[in-house]
């Protein structure tokens, strides 16, 4: 839950806190509900509710970090979906402009860079929240639980690509956990995030 | 193929069937023995192939139980476009690649300085060194076993032939009605179990010879660490004036074929199609993956050292967390 700054006083203006220009939302009380520079969003809230969703993430709110995340993260799932043979036979790539998706090597590719840009992006994120984020923010559980799913589908896809490179052979047995498992921790993630997504629960609070 | 050569149809007959008798346990050669840590690969020496049939006959054979047994009838398929692969009908069909059977001759008539020639050589799996199949299989059904044999969990498998696709030369084959696909959503998930040469896996786990390369009456093949198959080959090749298949196809495969002719002129005159695999030159197909792989490394190095930037600029500046430059 953000704690935001109320001022019910000056509706209308831009209201900074120590840092940047933030967000002003109205709730149908008419109160004045601010929030500080971290990531808000959810809208305007009925019933005389004071709530506001806090979708705080790792990003320390900066939007086009998270908004990269989102779309990276989309673009993943549906690159790795498409390893399965299914996008053919449920006329997927018979959309005009998807023909692309029923091609597994393609698929491939575009999650490998999907995958780099994702490592990159994680490790800014991660590191920089140690570094700065956590002196004045904590995780949530709804994080930690984020971060096992996120964990086990970034090791097990570092296996994935080992295994994929030449002179690396793995035992039979870890083959096939590394393979399912990778898909399950994403079939995990997807549906904690819709979880989470109901709960509204962030990913930080302030402490 | 049968009437063109007389003096092969004489003997192809005789041998093969003395070869499946003689089939027993041959061992594998010393150095192989008890290998199974390491890379092995078979050579193929075109010129000695008569095309008689006795390596098809004893895969067949020693490999029978391995087999699918379908249960019938099979479930209904959807969307109405998923086509079922039944080859349950037609096992005795042995002119291609089918889940019954896993190795075939193929002919090539070929002129050489104005004489025809004609050349016999037993086709399979090229068990490749990176096997799409086995590193894009979403399952791990198919994998790549240390020993260089790359081998498709039937028990696992639920026959979605993505492996046939990314394969190079198109060699599993799918047989529908078999398989754990039958237990979880038969009608829209999978279809089958795909069915390609194991190089007789379990042979050499008990230190035998595969059925192919023991039973053959002209020691077309010979299995061995992959260093000393491709010396022997490229001894072969200089001795002939010859060439060589699948030492570098698609990367590189643990089968190698040697011949007297360029095998592009193979190419052309072997038949080719659905269970009939080309001759042509294969780029490897997880090249690119593999460079990615590399690229894959410096990401978090860059993420960090892009985070630690910022801390520095940050105990300089107090900038807060989640501002940026930008102000996003």
């Amino acid at each position: 839950m953000t704690k935001g700054i109320r001022d019910a006083q000056n509706p209308n203006i831009e209201i900074r806190n120590n840092f940047q220009i933030v967000q002003i939302q109205i709730t149908e009380r008419r109160d004045l509900y601010v929030s500080n520079n971290f990531n808000i969003q959810g809208g305007i809230r009925g019933e005389g509710e004071m709530k506001s969703i806090d979708t705080r993430n790792l990003s320390g709110g900066r939007k086009v970090l998270f908004r990269i995340y989102i779309a990276t993260f989309i673009l993943m799932a549906f690159t790795g979906f498409g390893q399965m043979p299914i996008f053919k036979r449920y006329y997927v790539s018979d959309i005009p402009g998807m023909g692309w998706s029923a091609d597994f090597y393609l698929t491939h590719y575009i999650h490998y860079i999907g995958a780099i840009f994702l490592l990159g992006l994680l490790s800014y994120v991660i590191m920089d929240f140690i570094l700065s984020g956590r002196k004045e923010f904590s995780l949530t559980y709804s994080a930690y639980v984020r971060i096992a799913m996120l964990g086990g589908i970034i090791i097990t896809g570092i296996f994935r690509v080992l295994k994929n490179l030449p002179d690396v052979v793995f035992s039979p047995g870890f083959t096939l956990f590394i393979d399912i498992s990778h898909l399950g921790f994403m079939m995990l993630y997807l549906l904690m995030a819709v979880v989470f997504l109901i709960m509204k629960s962030g990913w930080v609070v302030r402490r | 193929m049968a009437g063109k050569i007389s003096r092969r149809s004489f003997i192809k007959g005789g041998l093969a069937a003395a070869g499946v008798i003689a089939a027993s346990s041959v061992p594998l050669p010393a150095a192989v023995r008890g290998s199974n840590q390491k890379e092995l690969a078979t050579l193929i020496d075109v010129r000695k192939c008569i095309g008689c049939g006795a390596c098809v006959e004893a895969c067949r054979e020693v490999n029978g139980y391995k087999f699918p047994e379908p249960k019938k009838p099979f479930p209904k398929m959807y969307p109405g476009r998923v086509k079922v692969s039944d080859w349950s009908d037609k096992r005795d069909v042995t002119d291609r690649l089918t889940p019954y059977n896993w190795l075939f001759i193929q002919e090539a008539t070929v002129t050489i300085d104005g004489k025809e020639e004609t050349f016999t050589f037993p086709r399979r799996c090229m068990h490749c060194q990176n096997p799409p199949c086995a590193d894009l299989c979403p399952w791990g059904a198919a994998r790549k076993l240390k020993n260089g044999i790359t081998r498709i969990d039937a028990d696992v498998c639920l026959g979605g032939s993505k492996c046939k696709v990314v394969c190079p030369w198109h060699i599993p084959e799918r047989q529908t009605g078999v398989g754990m696909y039958l237990d979880i959503l038969p009608s829209f998930a999978g279809n089958g179990v795909m069915y390609k040469c194991d190089r007789c896996y379990n042979r050499i786990e008990k230190g035998e010879l595969p059925a192919c390369i023991e039973v053959c009456p002209e020691h077309v093949q010979k299995i061995g660490p992959r260093d000393e198959i491709l010396k022997e080959a490229h001894a072969i090749v200089k001795e002939i004036n010859g060439y060589i298949y699948g030492e570098k196809e698609n990367g590189g495969t643990n089968t190698i074929y040697v011949s007297p002719v360029p095998f592009e002129e193979l190419n052309k005159a072997i038949e080719k199609g659905p269970g009939k695999p080309h001759l042509k030159p294969v780029e490897d197909s997880m090249a690119h993956a593999d460079n990615l792989a590399k690229a894959m490394m410096i990401a978090p190095i860059a993420g960090i050292a892009a985070a630690v930037g910022k801390a520095y600029k940050s105990a300089k500046g107090e900038i807060p967390w989640g501002s940026s430059d930008k102000g996003d």
